[in-house]
């Protein structure tokens, strides 16, 4: 059922919302194996129910999202709930106030029902570096959910919500969801608020849904999308109509291909994305092929500069102000302490790396920051000559528990990460019985074609 | 490749774990081959001043060329050509039509809000 047919029963009192969040709770609860979660406060979750119902009651609009249990990742704060990032350094840290994607979701009526497990600072794919620990796959067992929004996806995979909030670096919502057979998307950078959502790689990271669906995923976009006074970097622009465009078809698109994602993408996983081109081809879409030499340096790319931008974020974790306290002599003994205690191996090496670099900026973190402009203005040149790009969403399948792929599962998610240009994951089906996506890839502030393309995608 | 461990860490506001100067150093080595390829590229050095982020209403371009603003800037987008000769701009602005061109070069303010220019554009 949809969000928004869940939403109409809700108001039209047929199901109360207090009923579709105790349904949510009891699955939560039976997926508990799953250790999706970051926190669960069921009696809050119940009350937000019943002011809905209670709104319903008097015939009073309860909003788009009606009764929708949602989960929120445990990186965007919710007020006085926990928001430790699933690391150690912030455990007993309550959020004070509501982030901007949040309030607005649950202003449009959903029920907050939960926080979401993540690899450790939004720093991870695998989902398996958190203090509350290594989240599962629903859908592939023995296998990991991909990261860093682990929970979110294997939440919404599982069936426990309809919809759940990631935040996106490097391809945070959009690898997981790949993974997890779920829908991912990303707006433009801007697009979304950012208040209230712990920083990680500031000129990356970017608030997402995951869900269960294209037209759900654009229903909440085009709720959370707009200006906020608290982030400067939320662009007032037009709020673009994305539902419609999910089912409006794909007659006269004409689809990028990058032919360099051949050669570094698993052949199984490139034969699954070439068979959903030809689907939308055969949808009245017409195929581009194009080139961009200079994918394969988009990784390594990206990782210079969110390392330089992570050691920065993440110096307000201090051991002093919020989280686990400090103890040793001295304000530099005190910190490192703090944060050698609570900082997990993930993070450790993320910030090493990050000093390194700061030793290195001549030879490879200015010349990653020309790149990145140079990369933003290739994709944007090869987004003039198409309505959008598809693509594998990672190189390969999902990860066995213990295996380890070096990171290179964000290889093609970075692009639009690096430009900041809009992007979905959307499932293309099994490959050896593991879950697969695509991610598409629209010009900037162009969601629009994104989502007709993903919607496209989608029904095939 | 000279890695001095205790610095780094000091730096980073960790304690001195010797168990992680390996995965640091498998970090390091696996930027070698990128910090070579990245020597073989001819990156124009004017791009770095252009900024990491995309902007919220207009969009600064240096040295745009129309494909690429083509694939840019929507109808109604303000678009920014510091320092690009008022003979190019106008190039540029007949292949992207609908867009409004601003010129900013000069400290002065021009704009052309539909084609063809107006007088005070020409």
């Amino acid at each position: 059922m949809s969000l928004t047919e869940l939403a109409a029963q809700v108001q039209s009192q047929s199901q109360s919302a207090r009923s579709l969040s105790e349904a949510a709770l009891a699955r939560l609860e039976a997926a508990s194996g799953l250790k999706a979660t970051a926190w669960c406060v069921p009696d809050a979750a119940l009350i937000q129910a019943d002011a809905l119902d209670r709104l319903c009651g008097m015939q009073k609009d309860a909003g788009p999202l009606a009764g929708v249990p949602v989960a929120i990742k445990a990186n965007i704060a919710v007020e006085g709930m926990p928001m430790d990032c699933a690391s150690a350094s912030l455990q007993g840290y309550k959020a004070p106030a509501t982030a901007r994607a949040a309030y607005l979701l649950q202003n449009a009526g959903a029920v907050l029902l939960c926080g979401a497990n993540m690899d450790e600072l939004a720093i991870g794919t695998t989902g398996q570096h958190s203090v509350h620990g290594a989240t599962g796959n629903p859908l592939a067992p023995g296998h990991v959910p991909g990261g860093s929004s682990s929970g979110s996806a294997a939440l919404v995979a599982a069936g426990v919500v309809p919809l759940a909030l990631g935040t996106d670096s490097g391809g945070s919502v959009r690898q997981p969801a790949a993974w997890c057979g779920v829908v991912g998307a990303v707006g433009t950078w801007g697009r979304v608020s950012r208040s209230g959502v712990m920083a990680h790689a500031s000129s990356f990271d970017r608030v997402g849904v995951l869900s269960q669906s294209v037209a759900d995923a654009a229903l909440a976009m085009e709720i959370l999308s707009g200006p906020d006074s608290q982030d400067a970097s939320a662009a007032e622009r037009d709020l673009p109509v994305l539902l419609k465009a999910a089912s409006s078809g794909v007659e006269g698109m004409k689809i990028g291909v990058l032919k360099q994602a051949q050669a570094m993408a698993d052949a199984s996983v490139w034969e699954a994305t070439q068979a959903t081109v030809e689907g939308l081809q055969s949808q009245g879409a017409t195929v581009k092929v194009l080139s961009l030499p200079e994918l394969e340096l988009a990784l390594p790319c990206y990782r210079v500069l969110a390392a330089v931008e992570a050691i920065s974020n993440l110096a307000r974790i201090d051991g002093m102000r919020f989280g686990l306290k400090a103890q040793g002599e001295g304000f530099h003994q005190a910190l490192a302490q703090a944060r050698s205690t609570g900082f997990g191996p993930g993070v450790k090496e993320r910030l090493l790396l990050g000093s390194y670099l700061a030793e290195h900026s001549a030879d490879l973190v200015e010349p990653s920051r020309r790149l990145r402009a140079f990369l933003k203005l290739a994709l944007f040149q090869l987004l003039g000559q198409v309505d959008a790009i598809v693509m594998p969403t990672t190189p390969g399948l999902p990860l066995a528990v213990g295996q380890q792929d070096g990171g290179t599962s964000d290889a093609f998610t970075v692009l639009s990460s690096l430009a900041g240009v809009p992007s979905i994951s959307v499932p293309i089906g099994r490959v050896q019985g593991l879950p697969v996506g695509a991610q598409v890839l629209s010009r900037l502030w162009d969601e629009r074609s994104a989502f007709r393309l993903a919607g496209a995608m989608e029904s095939l | 490749m000279d890695l001095d461990f205790k610095r780094i860490s000091e730096r980073a506001g960790l304690q001195v774990e010797p168990q992680l100067e390996s995965a640091l150093q498998v970090q390091v080595d696996a930027l070698a081959g990128y910090a070579k390829a990245l020597g073989g590229l001819e990156l124009p050095e004017h791009i770095s001043e252009s900024p990491a982020m995309p902007l919220r209403r207009d969009v600064a371009m240096p040295v745009p060329s129309a494909p690429v603003l083509k694939g840019l800037a929507r109808q109604g987008d303000q678009v920014r050509l510091p320092g690009v000769p008022h003979a190019e701009k106008r190039k540029v602005a007949r292949e992207i039509r609908p867009t409004r061109i601003e010129r900013v070069s000069d400290g002065k303010e021009l704009q052309l809000p539909s084609w063809p220019p107006t007088r005070e554009d020409a």
